[in-house]
């Protein structure tokens, strides 16, 4: 039988992202981060330039190991990945040749996480906009070979955790105590990994980061889950059915990960 | 001013993961691989953007984050050397100012609001040096800080 998926009353999600990787589009150019810019400027009046996202495909097998190849590309426009912040500064679209990308996140002191069913169709409608702009613009449509869905959790030190030698009773991988008649409790603590999806529909990765937050300098650790895989097309159906899938391995993950103990400091309810 | 916003606008963004690679994160962090010497100057950097505003009591701005961001780059690149700690002080106008006072050296780090570094070298029986550059360049802060370790070593 499924177990119920999991819901938590506080969950310690400070940000999400829900995105898509295309094919890099024949015809883009610089100029049309700004076009596009005007057509949500209104919502969206700040943008940065930020260093492109790589392009990386999960692969599976041979494809994971294979012999590393060279590629010789023909680059005509310098590569550039655009923010576009909106006016709440909770939410950002990040756009570059191949990739657009919806994130929310928590600002301090306001608000609680808005929960999926609300980032769903805040996606959508984006994507939906983004597509038409294309089109008015002339511009094919994406050919998507890739879906993200990620999720950043901060667990302040002071809470669930004080001291490295605690992991156990965050998370449940750790739930063994260490040996401390021999070893001091770790200094810090970074944990990768990786969990590959039914049918090699996508990789699950988890990381676990010890960490300063910018905004107030709290010590904290990041767990971050990120699901990646191909949708079955290019449709808008093809990728919400794809990210519905990755958000369901995201959360589940999270609670596989975690032990029953944080469970009930995040209030869990399912 | 538009033309010292456009340009703050195309600072280069803060670390965002283990490595340097890009990732989709939005939210800042700045990732502790490294030594209880970098939690420690990270987290007198991170002070500074509490400051309120005339918190020189001549009524500088607060603390740009733009500079601490790029005071943090600079700290983490040279982490694993692991230098004498630095003075980490607020410059009226928004800036962050490391400084080493270190056997007879003096080494100044200044990061102004608008993210372009500035320093001063005081090396005994040499005229103090200056120099400024608009781009990060981890590699001129690790070799000024290296300077400073001729005078610590044996």
């Amino acid at each position: 039988m499924t177990k119920p998926f999991p819901s938590f009353e506080n969950p310690p999600v400070i940000e999400t992202a829900l995105g898509v990787q295309f094919s890099p589009l024949v015809g883009w150019g610089v100029p049309h981060f700004g076009l596009f810019w005007s057509t949500i400027r209104d919502e969206y009046p700040r943008f940065q330039v930020v260093s492109p996202l790589a392009t990386e495909i999960e692969g599976f097998g041979e494809e994971t190991f294979g012999k590393p190849s060279a590629k010789l590309e023909l680059v005509t426009e310098p590569d550039v990945r655009c923010w576009f912040v909106h006016a709440s500064d909770e939410r950002l679209l990040q756009l570059q040749r191949d990739r657009f990308i919806h994130n929310w996140r928590r600002c301090s002191g306001t608000g609680a996480y808005p929960r999926y069913g609300s980032l769903r169709p805040r996606f959508e409608t984006e994507w939906r906009r983004f597509l038409a702009f294309l089109s008015a613009e002339g511009l094919q449509e994406p050919q998507v070979v890739q879906c993200e869905v990620t999720y950043i959790n901060h667990i302040d030190r002071g809470g669930i955790w004080d001291s490295f030698a605690d992991l156990g009773k965050l998370l449940s991988a750790f739930s063994q105590d260490l040996d401390v008649d021999f070893l001091p409790p770790p200094e810090t603590a970074l944990l990768n990994l990786h969990f590959i999806m039914p049918n090699q529909t996508g990789r699950l990765r988890a990381l676990l980061q010890h960490a300063l937050r910018g905004t107030d300098g709290a010590e904290t650790l990041q767990l971050t889950l990120s699901a990646k895989g191909r949708p079955t097309g290019s449709s808008v159906e093809d990728i919400l059915a794809w990210l519905d899938r990755g958000r369901e391995w995201v959360v589940r993950g999270f609670a596989a990960l975690t032990t029953e103990a944080a469970h009930d400091h995040w209030g869990r309810t399912e | 001013m538009t033309t010292a916003m456009f340009q703050s606008e195309w600072v280069t963004p803060p670390v965002r993961g283990s490595s340097r690679r890009a990732s989709s994160q939005w939210s800042e962090v700045i990732p502790i691989e490294r030594s209880g010497w970098f939690v420690e100057m990270a987290t007198a950097v991170l002070r500074l953007g509490k400051l309120e505003p005339n918190w020189d009591g001549s009524g500088s701005p607060p603390v740009s984050r733009v500079a601490i961001h790029q005071a943090l780059r600079m700290l983490q690149a040279v982490a694993l050397q692991e230098p004498p700690l630095p003075q980490v002080l607020p410059v009226p106008g928004g800036g962050v100012q490391l400084e080493w006072h270190v056997g007879g050296r003096e080494l100044e780090l200044e990061f102004l609001p608008d993210g372009l570094l500035v320093y001063l070298v005081v090396e005994p029986g040499t005229s103090p040096e200056e120099g400024q550059s608009q781009l990060p360049r981890e590699d001129l802060v690790r070799n000024l800080v290296q300077r400073l370790a001729r005078s610590t070593g044996p």
